[in-house]
């Protein structure tokens, strides 16, 4: 017994450092730990409800299945610019077909044409994480598989990268059917 | 086991961006846009009903167009309608073309390989 005690508050401990000045490090490791610990079982009392689910929620994907950064790659980029750097001539276009969708389609497609953006800055991301669905066989919590996929213009001598993916069509596509005051009017 | 390739689509992701929340300025923007992260793809053709025979990989191929001055055809789509990655594996015919590199093949290329056994996860789904 001792000896696996002290593999758990030491060993780990130490791995979990960087080896430099490595005693504080090792007591906030283990402080954190703790912390967890007692919150867990604190959760466990409390919430005894849902003895299955809980098993599964310690999942990092649990509530969200894309992780995005909480800061944008790069904030206000001009449209006609991203349409150089990440090379997309039809964004614009696209972009004024898909406001127009959202807004029940209140141009046609003729005026369409010539109707101009209400904005023209965007926030931009370069790339993100997100949880494959499992397959249902051989399922492993502790090696969850998740993806990264990355949309990235050229920059400081690392060439661009703009990622291949597979699309579900129609999926979700439905929930957005709000129909909501137009305030929004093309020009 | 979860039937992924019903209804999916093969893309290239450009822009991942969020929509702003004021437009014209200073002007709210309206309730019905999404604050969700949104996607630009860019397609590739559409998937047959089955893969190719020997091999049993999809073939996708990039639209070709009468007039090449055209963008190719592409969509905003929410971010959680993206299931995987995937490999495209660059149809070489006969002879490799000397100015395919790994950075612009995908670029240059006009058909490609659908790579359904690049891992266990996309061998399981993709089929």
């Amino acid at each position: 017994m001792f000896k696996h005690f002290h593999i758990d508050f030491c060993k780990e401990a130490w791995y979990a450092s960087n080896g430099r000045n490595e005693k504080p490090q090792m007591m906030v490791w283990l402080s954190r730990r703790e912390k967890v610990a007692s919150f867990e079982s604190y959760l466990k009392m409390t919430l005894d409800t849902q003895n299955e689910d809980t098993e599964f929620t310690h999942s990092r994907f649990s509530d969200h299945q894309i992780i995005l950064t909480k800061q944008p790659h790069r904030s206000k980029q001009d449209i006609g610019n991203i349409m150089q750097t990440h090379d997309c001539p039809g964004f614009e276009r696209d972009l004024r077909s898909y406001l127009n969708d959202q807004n029940s389609k209140n141009l046609s497609r003729f005026h369409l044409q010539d109707a101009s953006l209400p904005f023209n800055v965007l926030d931009v991301h370069h790339n993100f994480k997100f949880c494959l669905e499992t397959l249902g066989n051989d399922v492993d919590l502790e090696n969850e598989e998740a993806d990264s996929v990355k949309a990235k213009p050229k920059s400081k001598g690392i060439e661009a990268r703009f990622d291949t993916i597979v699309v579900m069509e129609k999926n979700d596509c439905q929930s957005t059917g709000l129909i909501g005051k137009v305030i929004l009017a093309f020009f | 086991m979860i039937k992924i390739f019903k209804g999916a689509r093969i893309g290239r992701l450009r822009v991942i961006f969020h929509l702003p929340q004021t437009i014209y300025g200073a002007w709210p923007a309206p309730s019905c846009w999404t604050k969700e992260p949104l996607a630009y793809i860019e397609w590739y053709s559409r998937l047959k009903e089955t893969a190719e025979d020997d091999h049993e990989m999809y073939m996708v191929s990039k639209p070709s167009f009468s007039n090449t001055n055209a963008p190719p055809p592409g969509d905003i789509i929410p971010l959680s309608a993206i299931r995987q990655t995937c490999q495209l594996i660059p149809d070489f015919r006969n002879e490799i073309p000397k100015e395919w590199t790994n950075s612009n093949v995908l670029d240059l290329c006009k058909r490609f390989y659908l790579n359904s056994f690049s891992s266990k996860y996309a061998y399981q789904t993709i089929w």
